[in-house]
């Protein structure tokens, strides 16, 4: 069980989103702008095992998300995962920008939470 | 006064949008509707299940189609990224038996893969548009097989030549369907009546990438026992230490 942070912003599919990780028992935050994101992360104590990130925001983009992350090193071990339906972007913010991994829109059901799954288990102490 | 003819990159970049936006929507419609057969909002009748599973299948036809289209065009217009990356072309064919398998109860097909000696360990390529040119020519032949073995097979040629053959045991192509195998939208006279039938784009899609790929695509062989598609790319082997 983990702490999500789902940055989204089509409030159907956080809803899906919620759905499918609180039936595997994760706790679930829902923040929909990269700035209301930031914001969370400054002032949150606990900080989410995964963050959950689309690319295309209102306003700014998800990488401004990715960036504040891989630049606190309070968050060194949070996980980024992206989930896009920009594929090639998605790929880019794995490859060049330091997003953990990629998945592409629609995420299967599995998918999903054998990702956050294996995504909590590798950011925690053994 | 109508607007001038839109340019390229303009109609990639709407098209690019369009996909996104319904890849977006689809994600809604695909995982309501599994949660729906997972029973997490209660019991479904029997009707209701049946209903549930036409939203599902229909879903990830649409979400082919979009995928097919995108890439397609693309491709045909120079703009799809061509990443090369070291990879094994065992793992693809694990890649390509585990994106089928999920899918093959609807078939009685048995599916064979073969990597003759001489192919090297390690190869250089963009390995994930080579899944997705070997995904479009697997699922033709499950299709067209119905019943049946299909295989697939990969071997080396000279110093940097792989070649992959896909073969089916579906009814074989008229010579007609021949000449048009890799056009859009084009839909054969022995296509099957099978569900997951596509629209006819993942060939021409396969074509687009192959050619971007500096390769080839072709119908080695068909007649009334089955067809051989055979994929034929130029790859640089990766030394082992």
């Amino acid at each position: 069980m983990g702490t999500i942070l789902i940055v989204e912003d089509d409030a159907d599919l956080c809803e899906v989103y919620r759905d499918i990780l609180e039936s595997e028992g994760h706790n679930i935050d829902i923040i929909n702008s990269a700035s209301k994101a930031v914001d969370y992360l400054i002032r949150q104590r606990n900080r989410p095992d995964v963050v959950l990130l689309d690319m295309q925001l209102p306003g700014d983009s998800g990488l401004i998300v990715l960036g504040f992350i891989r630049r606190l090193p309070r968050l060194a071990k949070t996980k980024v995962v992206i989930a896009s339906g920009y594929p090639d972007l998605a790929k880019q913010a794995v490859e060049q920008w330091g997003a953990d991994l990629f998945l592409r829109k629609p995420v299967p059901f599995d998918t999903l939470t054998t990702t956050i799954d294996q995504c909590i288990t590798a950011g925690r102490p053994c | 006064m109508p607007n001038e003819a839109l340019d390229t990159d303009t109609l990639i970049k709407l098209i690019r949008t369009l996909g996104h936006d319904i890849r977006g929507t689809i994600a809604v419609i695909t995982s309501t509707s599994e949660m729906l057969s997972r029973e997490m909002y209660g019991s479904l009748t029997p009707g209701q299940s049946r209903a549930n599973e036409r939203i599902q299948r229909n879903s990830k036809r649409l979400v082919a189609l979009i995928n097919d289209f995108t890439g397609y065009v693309k491709a045909e217009a120079g703009q799809y990224p061509v990443v090369t990356r070291a990879f094994k072309v065992g793992d693809i064919f694990e890649n390509l038996i585990k994106h089928v398998q999920p899918y093959l109860s609807e078939y009685e097909c048995d599916i064979q893969t073969c990597i003759t000696d001489p192919v090297p360990t390690t190869l250089c390529g963009d390995s994930e548009m080579i899944e997705e040119i070997l995904q479009a020519l697997l699922w033709n032949a499950i299709t067209f097989t119905g019943s049946g073995t299909v295989r697939i097979q990969a071997s080396w040629t000279g110093t940097n030549h792989l070649t992959i053959d896909v073969e089916d045991h579906g009814p074989g192509i008229s010579p007609e369907d021949q000449a048009h195998l890799f056009t859009p939208f084009w839909r054969g006279v022995n296509r099957p009546k099978a569900p997951t039938a596509g629209a006819g784009l993942s060939l021409a899609k396969a074509r687009a990438f192959v050619t971007l790929l500096n390769g080839q695509i072709t119908l080695a062989s068909t007649g009334p026992t089955g067809s051989v598609f055979r994929l034929e790319l130029p790859l640089t082997p990766v030394e082992s230490n």
